[in-house]
């Protein structure tokens, strides 16, 4: 087996805690505790859970928006430590995020092509022409018409702006794209569009994925590993089709048996 | 109702330009504003020039139109120069006070912490002097004069700045396109500059239109107390002070000036408002208008005659939204009848016109700017549309009753949430408290929440998602109503949680025999809970039967491409298809099938004259023209 | 809820200390030299030298601010050398009148403000909000101090209705209906735009509850209209303006100081006035000491008010 693309031991991640000026303890939420996880280059780990259960924290840990609180990163087998100068921005264009909510996730008082030439100004040497010539080809990769360059996000509707979004995601040709919940904030016709275009672009482009959602369907159909998460900690973990066939621990099979199937009614299951 | 959220793009300037009262306001900013700047070309006496023979004339004198002051200095002429002070000192102190807090509002915010703290306590510190006490101690410490007072009114003003502008600033960093900016490499500076800077600005300019009025009413104030300009510089303050004494002998003194300052300030405010109107995207939308008691119905009259033993018959209900010019047709003519105890699925995407059909029963939807534009909606042979409020009011929460989408945001967060299920049953049950409590815990018991008496007792924001949702069902189940809709109820919900709040409706609906109208855009559920469907696109019905036939054996492309699209659990392996395109506004539909421009069955007749809904078996019906070419399975 | 109100309550200690160091500050950073400024023509260098020494001037920053906290605590605001008697004395008898007069203003500013701000958001658009709203700019754009001086012009001098001024007449009873008669003028002239402020903020924010989705549901449940203005909708609006009610009682103390001028009225703003024209820093320091402390325990009541009226600011 190759080396993975990015380890994560024993992560944790405590928000509050720490005492007050008179010395009352402030309430501590451990939102991770103590999970570990590795992905091999061009394989999807699917991350599943319910609202609360920490996924969200771990995507943005993993991406070092916010710090762990314990635990490590590696990186193509390098720790990732405090991100600063040429480390930081390294390990910017190796890692990127998709956001869960594509209109909130850009900025409403920048045109498209200013939010995708954003990242490649600040993380790429390339030039101006450079630039533009990036920026139009990544619009072409993920389906946007060359004329949306000059529009603002409010313009678009939620899948063509998680489009924009997966282009700016893309921009710096990261070999990790971490994606919180991307399809569901979007209509189940528009999700398929993404998803579909989320399969292209890794078999195109070779990509590592991290996929967290809440949706078991989604995460079944598109990952190669799964772990399900229940309040902070990963109570399963292992290739997809073992944990949705043969689920080991009861809380997995408590979410399968939860999801309500067209065209099934509930007692037929039971 | 996502139908709203394309936005036409006008210009600020031409949508200030239709406020009328803005325009006026703009008016006298422009004329009082202007003149004040012309005032050393303007053909005026010397405002300091005095004649003593002169005195106290009255308005329309000769050669002193506004007469003159106790010095028979010329009115008109001192009063022009006196706006130019303060006008100057007013929108001077304005960016001070902009600039210094909005510096602290978006440091604050950005950095949090420290930063925050110790800037906001500061400023706290700051607000915790009454305004003009704070100002009138720093010239009190400075001395008076025209350039202390401006200090000491901008001091006093920072913390409007600092407090909204930080306000605005940690609603952005919260937003997703912050984290992407960090992402994106840039540098602290780089994303308070570029990324929340454009975004606080409106905020910033909504400020200052409604500081700056204040500020030239506060330095005029306290020039008036002599603490401002001091002689022989003049405002229009100290002119008013000047003239107070001789209010009696010669009333034009103060009144001149304190006119002025009055138009100008009615001035500013006007404008103020109309850019505030402009900038603000909560007003942009006409969000600020509150909905009123009942949808409004367009004219028209009841048929009179309908389906007997139905519960519930809708003919050709129409509801639409008249935003502006436009007028999105969010429900285009919707049929369909409820036999009692019977449970009806409305499935749609976003924008299909499902929560709206729902809302019309019960006059529900907000206008402005909704309006049933024509149709029925008879419930026990009555019609609903035209019944009086009195009538309409008895029914609902009573016979009829709604379980909205997300359980937090429809409770009151203030109310105890016993009192918001004995509320209902006092209202059409009558009666008393106890009794009411009593039966109101037995409720709670019965959809499951443990320890009733005390969680009667119980805040909303004490109870878990499920729980509240469980509260709701306990309220729409309290008066035994014969009709539930239920619009979303689970889709705030975790999906474990989801299973078991769907198992609980199902079990006491069909204890209570009520029928269900069960609005959802997840095929799943409505598989689980309901006998019919109805599948809506762009505000129609395009397909409508039994769940499992529906759904074993689509009759329309649409329902055929949504059951494709999605992924199911357990079929991994199966190639989902996505349905190209959007589906189309709704206050723009193109001609014919409102689904032809995505449908690969389409033909040039799908594009012509109105599609009708056409029986396709027993019980079902399908609005397409090219059903018989789908097959079965 | 009570445990709240005594958190609540210490924390107004660290926020009146603030209050006591700003005050204090302000007035010994004075440019030039405060016993030059008092004397006046009478600055002899004995004389400066006395006055230094019994402000106590000559001590470092630290040490004069805690000499005079110290002298606050015990009641020792300093003497006023231009009433020639202790600032305390002066500040407390000045302090009722402002008081009174302020109190009146707040009363006027609440009732009305609210009552036309719910007509308003209620009917809006129609002939009554347009007539508030009309009413509402005109009254926040009017210099208090200008409408004052046009109360005692109509009502005074030009009706004889109302007196031109003063708290009670010079040889009256001094009979609460006597006060009141003296108090009408200058209370409305103070409200006005206290009001227009209150009515605004309560139109949008019952404009803002109605929207909402408990709003729908109370109405779902098919409450009549007043239940579901009142009880719904008004009580949620009343969590967001109770807080402004408590800056209005700031904007109304602070605006006194106009008021009093103008209706010569006895209260601490006149006195103030004339403290800062005849450079009496002890007598500005005592007053704006007073009133901003008041002000603070002000706050604190809108704090537990709103904190009464919704359960989940209880937390934290």
């Amino acid at each position: 087996m190759a080396d993975p693309l990015i380890e994560a031991r024993h992560l944790v991640r405590v928000f509050g805690g720490g005492r007050t000026w008179w010395g009352a303890r402030k309430p501590e939420l451990r939102a991770v505790d103590g999970v570990s996880l590795a992905v091999q280059p061009g394989t999807t780990l699917g991350i599943v859970g319910e609202s609360g259960c920490g996924k969200s924290t771990l995507a943005r840990m993993l991406v070092g928006l916010i710090a762990p609180t314990e635990g490590t990163i590696r990186l193509e087998g390098r720790p990732v430590s405090k991100l600063a100068g040429a480390e930081k921005r390294r390990f910017h264009q190796t890692v990127q995020l998709v956001f869960q909510d594509p209109i909130a996730s850009l900025n409403p008082r920048k045109t498209v092509r200013q939010i995708l030439e954003g990242p490649l100004e600040a993380l790429t040497d390339l030039d101006r022409a450079g630039r533009r010539e990036r920026v139009a080809r990544l619009m072409d990769e993920v389906g946007l018409r060359p004329e949306f360059a000059l529009r603002y996000p409010h313009e678009f509707s939620g899948g063509q702006a998680q489009r924009i979004g997966i282009a700016r995601a893309l921009a710096v040709e990261p070999r990790l794209i971490v994606l919180d919940e991307p399809v569901s904030a979007l209509d189940v016709s528009v999700q398929a569009q993404v998803l579909g275009l989320l399969k292209e672009l890794q078999a195109l482009r070779g990509l590592t994925y991290l996929f967290i959602s809440h949706d078991l369907a989604v995460v079944e159909a598109l990952a190669t590993d799964v772990m399900v998460m229940l309040r902070g900690r990963a109570v399963e973990q292992g290739p997809r089709r073992r944990v949705f066939e043969q689920p080991e621990h009861d809380y997995t099979r408590t979410l399968l048996a939860a999801v309500p199937i067209p065209g099934r009614r509930h007692n037929e299951r039971l | 109702m996502a139908a709203s959220s394309l936005p036409r793009r006008t210009s600020a300037w031409a949508r200030l330009s239709r406020n009328g009262l803005a325009v006026v306001g703009l008016a006298i900013v422009v004329a009082i504003v202007g003149i004040a700047l012309l005032a050393p070309v303007l053909p005026l006496a010397d405002p300091d020039i005095t004649a003593p023979a002169n005195r106290l004339l009255p308005p329309f004198s000769h050669g002193a139109w506004l007469g003159t002051d106790q010095l028979g200095r010329d009115m008109l002429s001192r009063l022009v120069w006196g706006a130019r002070v303060s006008i100057a000192v007013g929108v001077a102190a304005t960016l001070v006070a902009a600039f210094v807090g909005s510096t602290i509002g978006l440091v604050a915010a950005y950095f949090g912490r420290l930063a925050d703290n110790v800037l906001m306590r500061g400023v706290d510190m700051l607000m915790a002097f009454p305004y003009l006490l704070l100002a009138l101690a720093i010239v009190a410490a400075l001395g008076p004069g025209l350039l202390n007072a401006l200090l000491a009114i901008a001091v006093v003003n920072i913390p409007f700045f600092a407090r909204s502008v930080r306000g605005a600033t940690l609603g952005l960093v919260q937003r997703e396109f912050i984290e992407a900016a960090r992402l994106s490499g840039y540098s602290n500076a780089r994303i308070i500059l570029s990324e929340l800077l454009p975004n606080v600005l409106p905020v910033i300019v909504i400020t200052m239109s409604t500081t700056v009025g204040w500020m030239i009413l506060e330095t005029a104030g306290l020039s008036f107390l002599g603490l401002g300009a001091q002689p022989p510089q003049a405002d229009l303050g100290s002119m008013l002070g000047d003239g107070r004494n001789l209010v009696i002998t010669a009333p034009h003194v103060s009144i001149v000036p304190g006119v002025l300052i009055l138009v100008l300030v009615i001035g500013i405010n006007l404008l103020g408002d109309g850019l505030r109107d402009v900038l603000d995207p909560r007003l942009k939308s006409g969000a600020l208008s509150r909905p009123v008691a009942r949808t409004a119905v367009a004219e028209g009259r009841t048929s009179g005659t309908g389906d007997k033993g139905a519960l519930l018959e809708v003919r050709n209900l129409r509801t639409e939204f008249h935003i502006g010019q436009r007028v999105l047709k969010a429900v285009g003519g919707i049929d369909f009848v409820l036999q009692p105890g019977e449970s009806l699925g409305i499935v749609g995407e976003s924008g299909s016109g499902k929560s709206v059909t729902a809302l019309s029963i019960l006059g529900l939807v907000p206008t402005p700017p909704g309006i049933v534009a024509g149709g029925e909606i008879r419930f026990a042979g009555r019609d609903l549309l035209r019944l009086p409020m009195r009538d309409l009011q008895d029914i609902r929460g009573n016979r009829i009753a709604y379980i909205f989408q997300d359980p937090l945001t429809t409770l009151n967060p203030l109310m105890r949430v016993g009192h918001q299920v004995t509320e209902t049953l006092i209202r059409h049950q009558g009666l008393g408290g106890s009794a009411a409590r009593r039966q109101a815990e037995e409720l709670l018991d019965a959809v499951g929440i443990p320890q009733p008496r005390t969680k009667f007792d119980a805040f909303p924001h004490e109870l878990s998602g499920g729980q509240r949702q469980r509260v709701v069902i306990a309220m729409a189940l309290a008066n035994r109503p014969d009709l539930i809709i239920a619009d979303e109820p689970t889709t705030a919900l975790d999906v474990t949680t989801q299973a078991r709040v769907l198992a609980l409706l199902n079990d006491l609906r069909r204890q209570s025999g009520a029928a269900l109208v069960f609005i959802t855009h997840d095929l799943g559920v409505v598989s689980e809970l309901c006998e019919r469907v109805l599948v809506m696109y762009a505000g129609k019905v395009v397909e409508s039967g039994p769940v499992g036939e529906v759904f074993a054996a689509p009759r329309h492309p649409y329902t055929r491409a949504l059951l494709a699209c999605v992924p199911v659990l357990g079929e991994p392996e199966r190639a989902l298809d996505a349905i190209p395109g959007l589906p189309p506004p709704v206050d723009d539909l193109p001609e014919g099938c409102a689904f032809a421009p995505r449908c690969p069955l389409a033909m040039a007749e799908c594009r012509r004259g109105e599609i009708l809904l056409a029986r396709t078996g027993e019980g079902r019906r399908s609005r397409c023209i090219r059903w018989m070419e789908l097959g079965d399975g | 809820m009570l445990g709240y109100a005594l958190r609540r309550l210490a924390l107004t200690v660290p926020v009146l200390l603030g209050i006591s160091v700003i005050v204090f500050l302000v007035i010994s950073l004075i440019p030039g030299d405060p016993a030059t400024a008092i004397l006046g023509s009478f600055a002899t260098p004995e004389n400066v030298e006395r006055i230094n020494r019994e402000l106590g001037l000559d001590q470092p920053l630290p040490v004069q601010y805690l000499t005079w906290l110290q002298g606050v605590l015990e009641g020792d605001l300093g003497r006023s050398y231009s009433l020639n008697r202790p600032v305390l004395d002066e500040v407390l008898e000045r302090f009722g009148p402002t008081l009174i007069l302020a109190a009146a203003a707040l009363f006027l500013c609440t009732v009305l403000g609210l009552a036309a701000g719910v007509v308003s958001a209620v009917r809006q658009y129609g002939w009554a909000d347009k007539l508030i709203t009309l009413t509402v700019l005109v009254g926040i754009s009017t210099p208090s101090f200008f409408l004052g001086i046009m109360l005692i012009l109509w009502f005074s001098v030009g009706l004889g209705w109302f007196p031109t001024g003063g708290m009670y007449d010079l040889f009256g009873d001094g009979s609460p209906s006597e006060l009141l008669w003296h108090l009408t003028l200058p209370a409305t002239a103070l409200a006005v735009v206290a009001t227009g402020v209150v009515a605004r903020l309560t139109r949008s924010g019952m404009l803002e509850v109605l929207r909402q989705d408990y709003v729908r549901t109370a109405r779902a449940k098919g409450l009549r209209e007043g239940r579901v203005i009142l009880r719904h909708a008004f009580v949620n609006a009343l969590v967001g303006i109770v807080p402004i009610i408590g800056i209005q009682a700031g904007f109304v103390l602070g605006g006194a100081v106009y008021i009093e001028t103008v209706f010569q009225w006895p209260g601490i703003g006149r006195m103030l006035v004339t403290a800062i024209s005849t450079r009496d820093i002890l007598l500005v320091q005592g007053g704006v000491l007073v009133v901003a402390a008041s002000f603070v325990l002000i706050n604190l009541a809108t704090d537990l008010i709103q904190v009464a009226l919704d359960p989940r600011l209880r937390r934290g």
